[in-house]
């Protein structure tokens, strides 16, 4: 009994233990209170060598609230261009907080405007870039951004293929001129350079920093010229960040702000009611409605620049027979899926990149995609290689939105008399499968990182796997220009080219775009000036207390 | 018994590597490329390659295996994470206190709860207080966990504002989800004490107990409780395996970045390097379990202690 | 002769799930100090439930004693309180019980077994002198003190039920129970326990109640016999009143011829015919007309009431000329 009892102590002893060092080991991050400390010598540091402004803001009541915002997935690569990782879509909204690209682009608008660079040209051919660089910026750390830090981390693209060989092919190498100025050479001229430097992937880095902590050092605390500084991380959980007060472009009104990494979306939406969260970036538009139900919650719905569309397997038989691509194009309505699954709020596109996008062809001037139409669905497939005993799979990445229309899409084909069966699998094997071609039907949803028709020459870029692989007709045809749009300077030349493309797709029925989808934001009634954006360079910055 | 002991742990390491040899193969079974996970659809062949070369994946499954484990073992490398290119020994360790907070908690909210509850059911058998017990427990096995969840999350986080609905700042972070962790254990753990209480409640020894003197108090807590005890204690063994693989959607649910959401993310994008830890962790905590309830058995029974003599 | 148990209609019965079980029906039973009585009967007769109910330790919620009174020494054993109950079991009445193999428990040593008897009833002891008292009744009953340090499970058969015994020996109890404690032993070791009774009971001048299905035990060690038929004490008296053999219950009758005779040359052995009446579904009358060789229609319809011979009594009609006397 003795011995028993001694035992049952110890055990005891041992969690309360374990809790103890657990307890304090996530105190330390929990929200912005622990981490003030942290964050709170760094300002004194910083404080020294600045121009002593941005000390105005003692009035507000909210100085010491952190804003919280909730993401579902983890942080993709907290330093854009460190390891080779390519930044995710989703993630547009931290890189954006800590880092400033060279040239801002608009998603609103359409325009891009000077951010770290004032003024920016290339010569007639597109072989040299010419940037002047802002004077008055300085890295978190109180380092003064130099032409010198831009030019290393232009030259960051070649180490990190796999982020930039599609995104900014070409790319040679970047010069420092003089302290404001630097020249980028392009081996070979690539249209939407313009566009790479105002994307995710190029953000300006501190070259300094790097060269003294390395890149483990870097990604364990980021440093940037962003509006926010990183203060704190726990993998998994949580990003705390605190407002730059050295930014150019004057301190930002909201003083700490942690990201928050909910999985779940039920415990999303528990949270924001909660008041746990002040914000909810991209939640499905079904508890969007709910949000809009409840008082004093405002969602903000914009529709996106990422397309969902229905692409092929190159080792299916939907790669040659036209007549069956153009039956399924023909099956499916996509209306049904906006304004009764989507209740609206997604909207018909004509081709798989969205209007407003840089060089894509107007509505009207290109064919557009294959209208629903159940009876020339048949006839197309009465004249296919269809038979009643195949079974089409249909790809689509489990627990994605594109479960749900997915299943309305075998509906469709059902209703023609094509059996279609749901593969939902794991993203790796998605993007394996994908690429190798075994399948017939894949769904997805795409947005075009540089906001630009590139997309469309990612798809048939001669060389890649997907492509080699596949053997429809016309894929010369579509390789070729594919090409011609890389060095095309000529914006008009190269809109023309894009029209091409989109004709011989939707000729040939070689995708089927689906719908636009829609940003969402879901926030409380402490903060305003929150906009969704077709794009995902949300600015957290111009966000406000109520 | 330190021989014993010592028996005992020779014997994990071929379960182990037999174990992470086992994990690490069906993984690399799977059809899923990492190198398209990275590339997307823009991927060449040539780049196909190179970065399979990068990642070790022209090398023979053995070979890789045993280098992987030899950099673990030698240096405790637990290498680099394939899609984001981090260490996984730093996301692993910053992760794994949560884990062992959140299952150490329910380990011992099952074990305490299960028996407590399961020990005044069986002693006042048939009551009023019997049944209840045991239809909460019927209850709570039959519930799945993530809709108890979120019907708790409703109740005591979003009504009576108690508790957080998510993250892992502090202990009051903790308390729903390794009830909720602990609930189907709990039922499992009281149903099982109950069963076993009252087996030995019937027997002669305890009526002898009675026949001797004994009060109800003694007769439970010195005859009946230690010998009702010994299939109770081979549960836990078992509840430690099943908590941690209950982690695996609590952690999700409650946003609690722990072990077992780290290797759900991993296995989605067939991330070996990030899978291997875990799953060795978790190995290795049930082997080690079961080693520390086997001795436990010895404690609390003198004929297991003399066999391991 | 002081009287120390009195046990007086007594009825129990066991409420299972399926049915009623009937299993005491109306004993009465008079245990007087330092007497040994022998309690037979086949199993199921109800005799270890008598002696359950002695001790007031029926199985809870499923033994019920409906009617009766068990007077120990003078207080009401049905109405005692627990700590009463407590004090009394083990102190005064022990009892010995059938299958040594379970009734000790397995991860206690005996010797602490055996302590826990001092400890619950002898608080005022020291752990030294307790543990002077444990070496003591174990040389008693034939078991090396040194042994104390060990489980039930390295001890054998025997060996385990003189450990029982020294359990229920070592506060000298006034009243031992011994309920078949040589059933499950083998013949040789049965023969050493029973010596080891007899001389302990000749020590201690405990009385005694021998529960057994053995009417040969009882020869050798009572003073007196109960046979029990389903529930009910059918005959008793002394030892020489029951083994004359002129003069019993019908079943008593039985009894004996069952038991093989070495001087006689009867091949078979004489079995009762039929078999133990169901306890849940009890019939009229004698409860033994069914078996019973002299069967007449009024055995069928009324229960006979217990007719006396000095010391001896039987509930049988065919001894209704004895006259009524006090029931049993």
């Amino acid at each position: 009994m003795k011995k028993f009892l001694a035992l049952f102590l110890t055990v005891t002893m041992l969690a309360a233990c374990l809790t103890g060092c657990g307890g304090s080991n996530n105190d330390s991050g929990s929200s912005g209170t622990a981490s003030s400390e942290n964050g709170g010598s760094k300002t004194d540091d910083s404080g020294s060598d600045a121009s002593g402004a941005g000390s105005s803001e003692s009035s507000s009541a909210n100085a010491d609230r952190t804003l919280n915002i909730g993401i579902s997935s983890e942080i993709s690569n907290i330093v854009p261009m460190s390891n080779n990782v390519a930044v995710a879509n989703r993630d547009g909204l931290i890189v954006f907080a800590l880092y400033d690209p060279l040239i801002w682009y608009d998603t609103v608008t359409n325009t891009l405007s000077p951010w770290i660079a004032t003024e920016w040209s290339h010569n007639d051919d597109g072989s040299e870039w010419y940037f002047t660089l802002r004077d008055d910026v300085y890295f978190h750390n109180g380092d003064k951004m130099t032409a010198e830090d831009v030019a290393w981390s232009l030259n960051l693209i070649p180490e990190n293929p796999v982020v930039t060989d599609a995104n900014i092919p070409g790319f040679g190498h970047a010069e420092v001129v003089d302290d404001t100025h630097i020249t980028v050479y392009m081996d070979t001229p690539f249209a939407a350079a313009e566009n790479f430097f105002a994307s995710y992937h190029m953000v300006i880095l501190d070259k300094s920093y790097q060269e003294e902590v390395g890149w483990d050092g870097y990604l364990d605390h980021p440093i940037g010229t962003g509006p926010y500084k990183f203060a704190d991380r726990a993998t998994g959980s949580y990003v705390d960040m605190e407002a730059n007060e050295l930014y150019w472009q004057g301190e930002p009104d909201i003083k700490k702000v942690s990201l928050r990494i909910l999985p779940d979306a039920n415990s999303q939406l528990l949270s924001l009611e909660t008041g746990e969260v002040d914000v909810l970036q991209n939640v499905s538009i079904e508890n969007c409605k709910r949000i809009e139900d409840i008082d004093g919650f405002t969602v903000d719905y914009e529709t996106a620049y990422a397309v969902l569309y229905m692409r092929w397997g190159s080792n299916s038989k939907l790669d040659t027979d036209q007549n069956l691509r153009k039956a399924i194009a023909a099956a499916v309505d996509p209306d049904a899926i906006n304004n009764v699954y989507n209740r609206g709020y997604t909207k018909a596109v004509g081709c798989m990149i969205a209007p407003g996008i840089h060089c894509r062809p107007e509505d009207g001037t290109y064919t557009p995609a294959q209208p629903y139409d159940v009876e020339a669905a048949k006839e197309f497939l009465a004249n296919s290689t269809y038979e009643s005993t195949d079974v089409l799979s249909i790809l689509v990445v489990a627990g994605s939105k594109e479960e749900g229309v997915c299943k309305i899409i075998q509906g469709n084909l059902q209703d023609i008399g094509i059996n279609a069966e749901m593969k939902a699998i794991d993203g790796s094997t998605y993007s394996t499968l994908t690429g190798e071609g075994d399948f017939d039907i894949s769904l997805y949803t795409t947005l075009p990182s540089l906001y630009d028709c590139n997309l469309i020459y990612q798809y048939y870029t001669p060389g890649t796997v997907s492509f080699e692989n596949s053997k429809f007709e016309g894929k010369e045809e579509m390789g070729r220009l594919a090409l011609a749009s890389l060095t095309e300077m000529d914006e008009e030349a190269r809109t023309d080219i894009f029209r091409q493309m989109i004709n011989i797709m939707n000729e040939e029925a070689l995708m089927l775009p689906l719908y636009q989808d829609c940003n969402t934001f879901c926030f409380n009634g402490d903060v305003t000036n929150i906009d969704a954006i077709p794009g995902t360079n949300v600015r957290i910055a111009e966000w406000k207390w109520n | 018994m330190v021989k014993y002991i010592l028996k005992r742990l020779l014997l994990l390491i071929p379960t182990f590597f037999l174990l992470t040899l086992m994990v690490y193969t069906i993984l690399s079974l799977s059809p899923a490329n990492p190198a398209f996970m990275r590339l997307g659809t823009t991927a060449t062949q040539e780049q196909i390659d190179e970065i399979n070369h990068e990642l070790g994946l022209d090398r023979p499954l053995l070979v890789r295996y045993g280098t992987y484990m030899w950099n673990l073992i030698t240096k405790g490398d637990m290498g680099v994470s394939w899609v984001m290119q981090t260490s996984v020994y730093k996301e692993f360790m910053e992760r794994l206190p949560n884990t062992l907070l959140l299952t150490a908690l329910a380990l011992l909210l099952t074990t305490v709860v299960g028996i407590v509850a399961g020990v005044f059911a069986a002693v006042n058998q048939n009551s009023i207080g019997d049944r209840t017990t045991m239809i909460l427990a019927m209850l709570l096995i039959s519930l799945p966990n993530f809709f108890l969840s979120l019907i708790c999350q409703i109740v005591f986080c979003l009504q009576l504002r108690w508790l957080p609905v998510t993250g892992a700042g502090s202990l009051k972070h903790f308390i729903l989800p390794s009830i909720m962790l602990a609930a189907s254990r709990i039922a499992g753990q009281v149903r099982l004490t109950r069963s076993s209480m009252l087996d030995v409640i019937g027997q002669d020894y305890v009526r002898t107990a009675y026949a001797k003197g004994c009060s109800k108090r003694r007769v439970v807590f010195y005859h009946a409780l230690r010998n009702g005890l010994m299939p109770v204690i081979t549960n836990i063994g078992n509840n430690v395996g099943n908590i941690v693989a209950g982690a695996v959607t609590v952690e999700t649910i409650f946003a609690i970045p722990g072990v077992g959401s780290m290797l759900v993310n991993a296995v989605r994008s067939n991330d070996i390097p990030q899978v291997m830890s875990p799953i060795i962790f978790i190995s290795l905590l049930v082997c080690v379990v079961n080693l520390v309830v086997d001795l436990l058995y010895a404690v609390i029974d003198p004929r297991v202690k003399l066999q391991y003599r | 002769m002081k009287e120390l148990l009195n046990i007086k209609n007594l009825y129990v019965q066991y409420n299972t799930d399926e049915a009623v079980v009937h299993a005491v029906n109306g004993v009465d039973l008079i245990v007087h100090r330092g007497e040994a009585m022998g309690l037979v009967g086949e199993t199921g007769a109800g005799k270890t439930t008598t002696a359950l109910g002695i001790l007031n330790i029926l199985p809870e919620q499923v033994g019920e004693i409906t009617e009766g009174d068990i007077v120990y020494d003078g207080k009401n054993v049905l109405n005692m309180s627990k700590k009463e109950l407590q004090a009394m079991r083990g102190k005064q009445v022990s009892m010995i019980f059938q299958d040594p193999m379970t009734s000790l428990n397995p991860i206690i040593t005996v010797g602490n077994q055996i302590d826990e008897m001092l400890l619950l009833h002898f608080k005022e002891l020291t752990k030294e002198q307790r543990a002077q008292k444990v070496d003591d009744i174990l040389k008693l009953v034939g078991i090396p003190a040194e042994r104390k340090h060990e489980y039930p499970f390295q001890f054998s058969g025997g060996m385990k039920q003189r450990i029982g015994i020294a359990i229920a020996l070592v506060c000298q109890p006034d009243l031992l129970i011994a309920d078949e404690p040589t059933t499950a032993l083998d013949v040789t070791i049965q023969a050493q326990i029973l010596q080891l009774m007899k001389q302990l009971k000749r020590e201690l001048g405990t009385a005694l109640i021998m529960i057994t299905h053995d009417l040969g035990i009882v020869a050798e060690l009572c003073d007196n016999v109960s046979v029990m038929y389903a529930g009910e004490i059918v005959e008793t008296g002394t030892v020489e009143d029951i083994y004359q053999r002129i003069e019993n219950h019908p079943y008593t009758t039985g009894l004996f011829n069952c038991i093989p005779k070495l001087d006689s040359n009867e091949k078979r052995l004489t079995p009762i015919a039929g078999y133990m009446v169901d306890p849940t579904d009890l019939p009229k009358g004698c409860k033994f007309h069914d078996r019973c060789p002299y069967v007449t229609d009024r055995c069928g319809r009324e229960n006979p009431k217990a007719y006396q011979n000095g010391t001896h009594k039987i509930k049988c009609f065919r001894y209704e000329s004895w006259g009524e006397g006090d029931s049993i």
